[in-house]
């Protein structure tokens, strides 16, 4: 008896401490609730270039309003039914004054919410895919979309020699099937012969790559976000074949690939951020401000690649 | 049309593919299991590939990392199985769900390899690195299942009472199976990831179900461990280029390369119905 009761003792002491340590723990790892103003963030899925778009976003409004807007940041990791949840919890926030979506298929989750709250996205390719469940929905944003004749006349002026253009891309993308249209119409005003290639996953891009290369005189890449993982694989095939490559889903100049014409993302999230305040600050009842649906490409050539392919470029 | 360069590809890609049906072969046929950690060891292989390039490690030991993370997976997964009463499918769901917050968080969404680590950079052509890959991992298996400890993997899947009646472990051979098989899947990422230059979190997707493909069209072959059972993996990569190469509408690829296993297996059907 004597033998037990220090033990006890012990035990109960060890627990108290244990769970004394626990809770400096979790109030150490979960701080007091933030009560300031937020913009909640959707992010449809981890990539760089949305990534860098996000930041140029959050940079624009920190310049603006400092540490006195909050930003509650969420990533749907591709996930619809997450990306849905995510924008239902944003909606029911009182927090959070504006949504700001990344990508489609977030977009496209917040304006499923019907919410009043403003709603802003960057990199959405085409934004007549977007339907908003609430007529009087307050939505702005920039999409990433280039003019895709521009991109396929500069192209061709560069190589003027092509007549057969392969375009690598996912049917499953509408944004990418909807560009495609746009430059195969451009392509046939040249008259040049079309072959277009589908890639449903990452896992088919190297066959694909290596089959394009081989069968058309130059590549033609749309914005796509399957393609834009398999860049490099790209620059692979048409360093080997000596094929011209041209992309425009970001704008990284990278030996084997003749010339990039892409929007600078980091741009389009703070023309976004500027839209986001522009919602923010007009009086209730304004119409919002104008969705920004197309872009003027960069033009940036790789100029090793273009000597190797016989073109004498500077820019 | 197959050009001699799409050939190499297809040859390099169908090394890789081999290696995934391989890893499909033990699941099913071995340890009778669906196992969809399959698809997240072939992740988990690319993660440890890239972080062990960070590391200016040598190829071998990057494929050693791959291999090793990828059998770890496989007999985690089988232990959510086994220990937790999970079901299998679930316990394969859980660790290829854990596998992308893991792959986010070491290397992030997207990520390249160093230019010294490519496999095009090593002392060997592309496809012999893979086809001597591909064949010892192939020679290991086999002589691995010739041996008493194959028999009692073989046997384990089948039927585990037998097993333990012997006095021996079936979890143990289990896992040795379903650690082999992930170890397969995890090298076939690691080896992706050091021929295509780049990682990819959703990369994996569609993984699976080329080695299932393949092994089904190696099927047609044999249907037991030899050499024309890995031939499956290079046909569907043909197949893959002979249908983008004809030039329709890439929204019926999937549709046609469905249509084209279909047309195999009852061309198999039925000339096993008249012999």
């Amino acid at each position: 008896m004597h033998n037990t009761l220090p033990k006890k003792h012990l035990v109960l002491s060890l627990l108290a401490l244990s769970g004394a340590a626990g809770l400096v723990g979790l109030a150490l790892f979960f701080p007091a609730p933030d009560k300031r103003p937020a913009i909640g963030i959707i992010q449809t899925l981890s990539h760089p270039i949305l990534d860098i778009a996000r930041e140029g976003f959050v940079d624009a409004i920190r310049k603006r309003y400092g540490n006195t807007i909050a930003f509650v940041y969420h990533n749907a990791q591709g996930d619809v039914n997450q990306a849905q949840t995510i924008a239902t919890s944003m909606t029911h926030d009182d927090r959070i004054a504006l949504i700001f979506c990344i990508a489609t298929r977030a977009t496209q989750a917040a304006l499923k919410t019907g919410t009043e709250k403003p709603i802003v996205f960057t990199a959405v390719t085409d934004s007549s895919i977007l339907q908003p469940k609430n007529e009087h929905a307050r939505l702005a944003g920039c999409c990433d979309m280039i003019d895709a004749a521009d991109y396929v006349h500069t192209c061709l002026d560069l190589f003027p020699g092509v007549r057969t253009c392969a375009i690598p891309y996912n049917p499953a993308d509408q944004g990418s099937a909807c560009m495609v249209s746009t430059m195969e119409k451009a392509l046939k005003q040249r008259g040049c012969r079309i072959k277009r290639f589908g890639v449903c996953s990452e896992a088919e891009l190297p066959l694909t790559f290596a089959a394009a290369c081989q069968e058309a005189d130059a590549v033609l890449c749309p914005i796509d976000s399957t393609i834009g993982v398999g860049i490099e694989v790209l620059a692979q095939h048409a360093l080997t074949t000596h094929t011209p490559a041209f992309i425009c889903t970001d704008n990284l100049p990278r030996l084997g690939i003749a010339a990039t014409f892409s929007v600078n993302y980091y741009d389009l999230g703070a023309r976004s951020a500027a839209q986001a305040i522009t919602l923010l600050t007009q009086p209730a009842g304004s119409p919002p401000p104008p969705i920004i649906t197309s872009n003027p490409g960069i033009l940036g050539v790789h100029t090793q690649t273009m000597k190797a392919l016989g073109v004498e470029a500077s820019c | 049309m197959l050009t001699v360069a799409l050939l190499h590809e297809i040859a390099i890609q169908g090394c890789i593919g081999g290696l995934m049906l391989l890893a499909v072969f033990l699941c099913s046929e071995i340890a009778h299991k669906d196992d969809l950690t399959i698809e997240g060891s072939f992740s988990l292989g690319g993660v440890a590939a890239i972080l062990a390039c960070t590391y200016h490690a040598p190829l071998l030991l990057v494929l050693l990392a791959a291999t090793s993370a990828g059998a770890c997976l496989g007999v985690l997964s089988h232990m959510l199985h086994t220990h937790l009463g999970l079901n299998s499918i679930m316990s394969g769901l859980c660790s290829t769900a854990s596998v992308f917050s893991i792959g986010l968080v070491c290397v992030g969404s997207y990520a390249t390899v160093p230019a010294s680590a490519l496999l095009a950079n090593g002392p060997l052509p592309v496809l012999l690195q893979l086809g001597c890959i591909l064949g010892a991992t192939f020679l290991f298996v086999s002589w691995l299942l010739s041996t008493e400890v194959g028999l009692c993997m073989k046997a384990s899947g089948e039927n585990g009472l037998m097993v333990r009646s012997l006095g021996k472990s079936p979890f143990v051979f289990q896992s040795i199976t379903l650690g082999l098989a992930n170890g397969s899947a995890g090298l076939a990422g690691a080896l992706f990831v050091l021929n295509t230059s780049f990682f990819s979190i959703t990369g994996n997707i569609g993984m699976l179900v080329a080695g299932i493909s393949s092994l089904m069209i190696g099927g047609l072959f044999t249907r037991h461990l030899r050499l024309p059972l890995l031939l499956g993996a290079f046909v569907y990569q043909g197949l893959f280029a002979c249908i983008i190469s004809l030039g329709i509408n890439p929204a019926w690829n999937n549709l046609l390369k469905a249509l084209f296993i279909i047309i195999l297996f009852s061309i198999r059907t039925h000339t096993r119905s008249a012999q």
